[in-house]
C-alpha cells in the first residue's frame, strides 16, 4: 500500500450516488483498506492468461448447460 | 440413536414414525424456548406426513434410511407453503411455492419435515444472533454462540430435536456450526448438491449439506440429496456414489496432510492438543501422517472474502435503500461491497483459478488434509474479539479463517468432533478432499470419530 494513494471511502461512495452515511462508511472504512492491503498485490500478480474462475457458456435454446460434457 | 439406528428400528417395525415424530415435537416443545433453534415448527404436516410414513412401511413401501425420520431445514430452503425467511425481514411474509430440490428430495426420501431452523441474517454472518428472529444459543452453553449461520442447524441437531438438520455453507456455514456444538457437519463439493431454490448469498460460494450427530448418518443423508439436478446451472454430472462409511473402514496407507504453516499457526491451546490427538488417531488405524506446505491461504481469505462481498451486495443491491429492515453487522458487509469495483471481482475470480491449481498440487502427495475447523471454541453471545495465542483477533474473522478458504476451491470437507476445551466446549476438525471426494473424507472422518456425539443435559 505504501506506493499507492489509499482509497477515499467517502469520496467513492458519492460519485456511485450510494446513500451510506458517513457514520456507516468510518466503521467500515478500516476493513476495506485491509482488504485493499491484502488484495492489492495479488491483483498485480495477474497475467493476461489468468481467466477468471466464472465462465459464460453459450447454449441452444432448451439446453442445459453442461449437457455435453463428460460425466467422468 | 443415531438416524441409522432409528431407521433400523423403523424397518424392524420397533418404533414409529409417529412416536418419533412426536418425540422430536416434544422436545421441541421443551428445549426451543432455551435454545430458538427451531425458527418455525410444522407440527401438523409433520404428524401428517409421519402417518403416511407409518402406512407406507405398513404396506411394505420403505424409501431408504430417511424414510420416517423427523428432520429439519435451515429457513433459506423454500418450502412449499411455509414460510422462508432466511433470517431476515425482508422476507418475513414470504412463503414458496414450491420446494427446493433438496427439500423435494428429502421428501421423496420418506423424511418428516418438523420445521424450519433459525441462523444468521440472510446467511451472512458466524453468530446466529439474528435481530428478527432472536439469537440461537448454543446447547452446551446457552451464554455462548452456535456458530452459524446455519447455527439453529447445528443447534437442534446437538440439542436432539432432530438427528439432521440441512444447512448452507458459503464461508464456513455448516462447518462453523458443526465444530461449535459439537456435531458432524458436510459441505459436499460445490456443484454436488443442488442450490435450487434456496436463497442464494454468494453464487459461485454457495453449497448446502446436512448436519448430523454420526459420520455415517451424514453418509447417509448425502445419499440422498447429491445427484445432478438441470435447474442449478452449477450441477454436476459426475455420477454419485455410496457415501456411508462402514463402521470401522479401513485408512491404512491413506496419506494424511499434516499442515507446516498457516492452519495450526495460530490457534487455541486445547484445539492444539485435540489436534495432535487426531493425528496421531489416524496414525494408530495406519494412515501416514505427511507433514506438508499449504499455499498462502490468508491469500485465499482475501480473494474468497472480495468475491462474497461483491456477490452479496449484487444480489441484494434492490434492497439496500431500506437500510432499516438490516441488522449492523450485515449492513455493513453488503456496504462494503458496493464499494468495491467490478474490476476487482473480475480479478478476484481471475485469482481463484490460479489458486485451484495450485491447491490441486497438494493432492499427488496426500489423500486429505486435517484442520481444525475453528481455531476456537463458541465465543460468547455479544463477544466480538478472542484472545488466541495472546493475540487479540476479531471473532468472525477467527470463526471463518480455516474454513473459508475451502468454499473458494469448492472442495468437500467434513467438520467432525474430536474432544473438548477447558471449559467443556466442542472442539471441531475438519478433513478436506479433492473435488468429489466425499466417500473418501467420510470413511476417514467415521475411523477417526466413529462414535454418535452426545447430547448436552438442557
Amino acid at each position: 500500500m505504501s506506493n499507492e494513494l489509499k482509497k477515499d471511502w467517502k469520496k467513492i461512495t458519492r460519485a456511485n450516488g450510494f446513500s451510506i452515511p458517513d457514520s456507516a462508511l468510518d466503521r467500515i472504512a478500516q476493513s476495506l483498506d485491509s482488504l485493499e492491503t491484502g488484495f492489492r498485490p495479488l491483483a498485480r500478480g495477474l497475467r493476461q492468461e489468468n481467466e477468471p474462475a466464472t465462465v459464460f457458456r453459450c447454449t441452444v435454446p432448451g439446453e442445459t448447460p453442461g449437457e455435453w460434457e463428460d460425466a467422468g | 440413536m443415531t438416524l441409522l439406528e432409528t431407521a433400523a428400528r423403523l424397518r424392524r417395525r420397533e418404533i414409529s414414525s409417529a412416536e418419533l415424530t412426536a418425540a422430536s415435537l416434544d422436545r421441541i416443545e421443551r428445549v426451543n424456548p432455551s435454545t430458538n433453534a427451531m425458527q418455525t415448527v410444522m407440527a401438523e404436516a409433520a404428524r401428517e406426513a409421519a402417518i403416511q410414513a407409518d402406512d407406507e412401511l405398513a404396506g411394505g413401501k420403505a424409501r431408504g434410511p430417511l424414510h420416517g425420520i423427523p428432520i429439519a431445514v435451515k429457513d433459506l430452503f423454500y418450502t412449499k407453503g411455509v414460510r422462508t425467511t432466511g433470517g431476515s425481514s425482508l422476507f418475513e411474509n414470504y412463503v414458496p411455492d414450491h420446494d427446493a430440490t433438496v427439500v423435494e428430495w428429502l421428501r421423496a426420501g420418506g423424511a418428516v419435515l418438523v420445521g424450519k431452523t433459525g441462523m444468521h441474517e440472510l446467511a451472512y454472518g458466524i453468530t446466529s444472533s439474528n435481530p428478527h428472529f432472536g439469537a440461537v444459543r448454543n446447547p452446551w452453553d446457552r451464554d455462548r454462540i452456535p456458530g452459524g449461520s446455519s447455527g439453529g442447524s447445528g443447534a437442534a441437531v446437538a440439542a436432539g430435536m432432530v438427528a439432521m438438520a440441512m444447512g448452507s455453507d458459503t464461508g464456513g456455514s455448516i462447518r462453523i456450526p458443526a465444530s461449535f456444538c459439537g456435531v458432524v457437519g458436510l459441505k459436499p463439493t460445490y456443484g454436488r448438491v443442488s442450490r435450487h431454490g434456496t436463497m442464494p448469498l454468494g453464487y459461485s460460494l454457495d453449497h448446502m449439506g446436512p448436519l448430523t450427530r454420526s459420520v455415517r448418518d451424514a453418509g447417509a443423508v448425502l445419499n440422498v440429496i447429491a445427484g445432478y439436478d438441470c435447474r442449478d446451472e452449477a450441477s454436476s454430472r459426475r455420477p454419485v456414489e455410496n457415501y456411508v462409511p462402514d463402521m470401522e473402514p479401513a485408512i491404512r496407507g491413506l496419506r494424511i496432510g499434516m499442515p507446516e504453516n498457516f492452519y495450526l499457526d495460530r490457534i487455541d491451546a486445547d484445539v492444539d492438543t485435540a489436534m495432535r490427538a487426531a493425528f496421531h488417531t489416524a496414525e494408530t488405524h495406519g494412515a501416514e501422517i505427511v507433514p506438508v506446505r499449504v499455499p498462502d491461504i490468508a491469500a485465499f481469505n482475501t480473494v474468497a472474502r472480495l468475491i462474497l462481498l461483491a456477490e452479496a451486495s449484487a444480489l441484494l443491491e434492490p434492497y439496500l435503500e431500506q437500510r432499516d429492515r438490516f441488522g449492523a453487522d450485515v449492513m455493513a458487509l453488503l456496504d462494503q461491497g458496493r464499494l468495491l469495483p467490478a474490476t476487482d471481482y473480475i480479478n478476484a475470480q481471475r485469482l481463484r483459478s490460479g489458486m485451484q491449481r495450485e491447491f490441486a498440487g497438494l493432492w499427488s502427495r496426500i489423500d486429505c488434509l486435517f484442520t481444525p475447523t475453528t481455531p476456537i471454541t463458541a465465543p460468547l453471545i455479544g463477544e466480538t474479539a478472542a484472545t488466541i495465542a495472546g493475540e487479540s483477533e476479531d471473532v468472525r474473522l477467527a470463526s471463518t479463517r480455516l474454513v473459508r478458504a475451502i468454499n473458494l476451491l469448492g472442495l468437500p470437507a467434513v467438520s467432525v468432533p474430536c474432544g473438548v476445551d477447558r471449559r467443556g466446549l466442542p472442539i471441531g476438525l475438519q478433513i478436506v478432499g479433492q473435488p468429489f471426494a466425499e466417500a473418501l473424507i467420510l470413511r476417514v472422518a467415521q475411523a477417526v470419530a466413529p462414535v454418535e456425539v452426545p447430547v448436552p443435559r438442557l
